[in-house]
């Protein structure tokens, strides 16, 4: 480990609408090194979406990556053509998505659809690439995979259809794999099945892995680090322990609070974060979160804090962390030890 | 399959026995007959006349033996044209009619449904545009609008075609961009606004995510799905158009099955207008039972027969 392969760098991304430029991503940095899961998690528009979308290159217009870098093996992804762009996806990054129902292509067979993506990097010829997707629906643990490659999606359940979408991503070996929200439009059984199976492959095949997704759940079985992401900004990075037990960001607390535990009173209630995100249109000049947060000071408002390293391997953008800031008690929103 | 198309061809009897049924007993409830003058025929002429069609017998009687003619295939004489059968009618000018509208079909098919794409894809685009403001004007106007302002501008003002009849290959020019316009304009709308709709899925995006060139990705997974609502709407198109547009047949003055049918509800030809109707409700009725069974090869979630 330790090798980098993907290093983003002050990538910002916006969309040039009617109603202006809104500005979904505002300069993240951050890297992934080979064989690592890290997990982005924000709530809705926070811009983790669109943070894959600009490193896929799958952007529509009118979105666009206006400035920074995207390194991948050590080349600037942002710098290649739409060519090379379709090259390496599918084959080096591969995607899957939220709602594994519309994802498929309703009017071609399941095999068809994985074959497709093999012949496409890969050279064989379409009777190995069948063979091939017949192995890698046996993989995803798809029953009777010799018949069922011929199924059409409709005949497949959500779960399944999940399973062969990650036996479509995963079909040509790629170095990532960025799952975009997996297991959000399942059930919460499959869920847990389909995060199994991604946990399970990434190992035997040697996958990093980027999740997204707002599940706090979901990243902490699978992913070693997580990025907090906000008004298209990284409020906190650090270690799955640091940022579970040792919050630093007063959103991430927010967020902590906001999930059900199952070591709390049953009769305590979830604290939701108050407000909403901002308008990234107009981006708030201070802190994004400054207008939800409950320690605001005055400087939230005027001006966004930088990183505060407080461990080599935890970052989070917060004036509290200043060392001029006044000391605040703050409820982190662990609370007790020992949260499984 | 077999038994779904069984049972098709069962119900398109039965609609077809509708359709005779109701068309005879209205034509013979209008008043007049076939026979009808201004000066009235002498009534001895009249007489053998009637006598000579069976028009004497009891409605019911005539009905039935109608029936039997149409199970056998025959449907009759003319009584306007002597000695010359329905079936010989529509065998001369259904070829002539199906001639001109399977060349109108195919313009509708290679340039509507691919103008429909290009627009999509510009969305937005002059070129979107301009493709928006035809279609909809050619939706707008009807057909004999367009077919005179093509005799008036190719054939009167510029001499470059003929105004009238099939002689040569440029005599079709005329009749097919004005048979086709309506459905070209239509299908090219229809095709632009279901693709736009399937290039929003979620589908193209996962076939974008494997690295598919943006022509597998139009051409394969987006032109199936968006193509399924213009196949429904193909059937019955391709019927009207293939049986004949009397309006067109007769500004350019053509021999097919529209002209007949016309001058058939003047003349009270009672035989030829029966006739043409149950050929044109059949033909109809059989595109879209050929559409219906086109669906399940092409939408794999539409079981047949189930």
């Amino acid at each position: 480990m330790g090798e980098k392969l993907l290093d983003v760098k002050n990538m910002k991304t916006s969309f040039y609408t009617h109603v202006g430029e809104v500005q979904a991503v505002r300069g993240v940095s951050f890297g992934l090194n080979k064989g690592e899961a890290l997990g982005i998690v924000g709530e809705s528009g926070s811009g983790k979406s669109v943070t894959s979308m600009s490193i896929m290159g799958l952007l529509q217009y009118p979105g666009k990556v206006k400035e920074g870098e995207i390194f991948f093996k050590n080349e600037d992804l942002t710098k290649k053509s739409s060519n090379e762009m379709m090259n390496i996806r599918g084959d080096q990054i591969a995607m899957i998505f939220q709602d594994p129902m519309t994802s498929l292509n309703p009017v071609y067979t399941i095999g068809n659809q994985i074959i497709e993506a093999i012949v496409r990097h890969q050279d064989v010829d379409k009777k190995e690439a069948r063979v091939k997707a017949i192995d890698m629906l046996r993989l995803v643990g798809i029953p009777s995979p010799e018949k069922r490659v011929d199924n059409y999606p409709h005949e497949f359940s959500g779960g399944m259809r999940q399973r062969a979408m990650i036996a479509i991503a995963l079909s040509c070996q790629p170095d990532l794999l960025i799952a975009d929200e997996p297991t959000t439009a399942l059930d919460v059984t499959i869920q847990a099945q389909i995060l199994e199976l991604i946990k399970e492959l990434k190992d035997k095949m040697d996958t990093s892995i980027i999740l997204i997704t707002h599940d706090l759940g979901v990243v902490a079985d699978v992913c070693s680090r997580i990025i907090v992401m906000y008004g298209g900004l990284i409020m906190e990075e650090g270690t799955a322990e640091q940022v579970f037990y040792e919050p630093t960001h007063p959103y991430t607390m927010g967020l902590l609070k906001s999930v059900p535990r199952m070591d709390v009173n049953e009769k305590q209630r979830l604290l939701p974060i108050p407000g909403t995100p901002p308008d990234l249109v107009k981006p708030p000049a201070g802190c994004p979160f400054s207008a939800r947060c409950p320690y605001t000071m005055k400087i939230c408002l005027e001006q966004a804090p930088d990183y505060t390293y407080v461990k080599p391997d935890h970052r989070a953008a917060c004036w509290l962390l200043h060392e001029d800031a006044p000391h605040t008690d703050v409820d982190t929103g662990v609370k007790r030890e020992g949260i499984e | 399959m077999g038994s779904y198309i069984f049972k098709r061809i069962i119900s398109m009897v039965v609609t077809l026995w509708f359709v005779i049924t109701i068309t005879f007993f209205l034509m013979h409830a209008i008043p007049g007959g076939p026979f009808t003058r201004e000066k009235a025929l002498p009534a001895e002429v009249l007489e053998a006349l009637n006598e000579k069609y069976h028009l004497n017998d009891p409605l019911y009687k005539q009905y039935f033996d109608y029936l039997v003619g149409v199970a056998t295939f025959d449907l009759g004489p003319s009584f306007k044209r002597v000695g010359v059968s329905v079936n010989d009618l529509i065998i001369a000018g259904f070829p002539v009619s199906a001639r001109l509208g399977g060349m109108a079909v195919l313009l509708v098919m290679i340039m509507g449904i691919p103008i429909g794409i290009i627009s999509a894809l510009k969305q937005n685009s002059l070129i979107d545009y301009f493709v928006t403001i035809i279609a909809t004007l050619g939706v707008a106007v009807p057909s004999f609008v367009i077919a005179t302002l093509m005799i008036y501008v190719f054939s009167s003002k510029l001499n470059l075609l003929p105004s009238h009849g099939l002689d040569s290959w440029k005599s079709y020019i005329g009749p097919v961009v004005s048979l086709s316009g309506f459905s070209l304009a239509f299908v090219a709308r229809l095709t632009r606004s279901s693709m736009l709709e399937v290039l929003q899925q979620d589908y193209i995006r996962t076939a974008r995510a494997k690295g598919l060139p943006e022509f597998v990705v139009i051409g394969k997974h987006a032109l199936k799905n968006a193509l399924i609502p213009v196949i429904t709407y193909m059937g019955p198109m391709i019927a009207a158009v293939l049986t004949g547009s009397f309006v067109i047949e007769r500004i350019f003055a053509i021999p097919g099955m529209g002209k007949h049918f016309v001058e058939s509800v003047g003349n009270r030809d009672y035989t030829v207008l029966m006739g043409i109707t149950i050929f044109y409700a059949f033909f109809a009725i059989a595109m879209i039972l050929i559409v219906d069974v086109a669906y399940g090869f092409i939408d794999p979630r539409i079981k047949l027969g189930e």
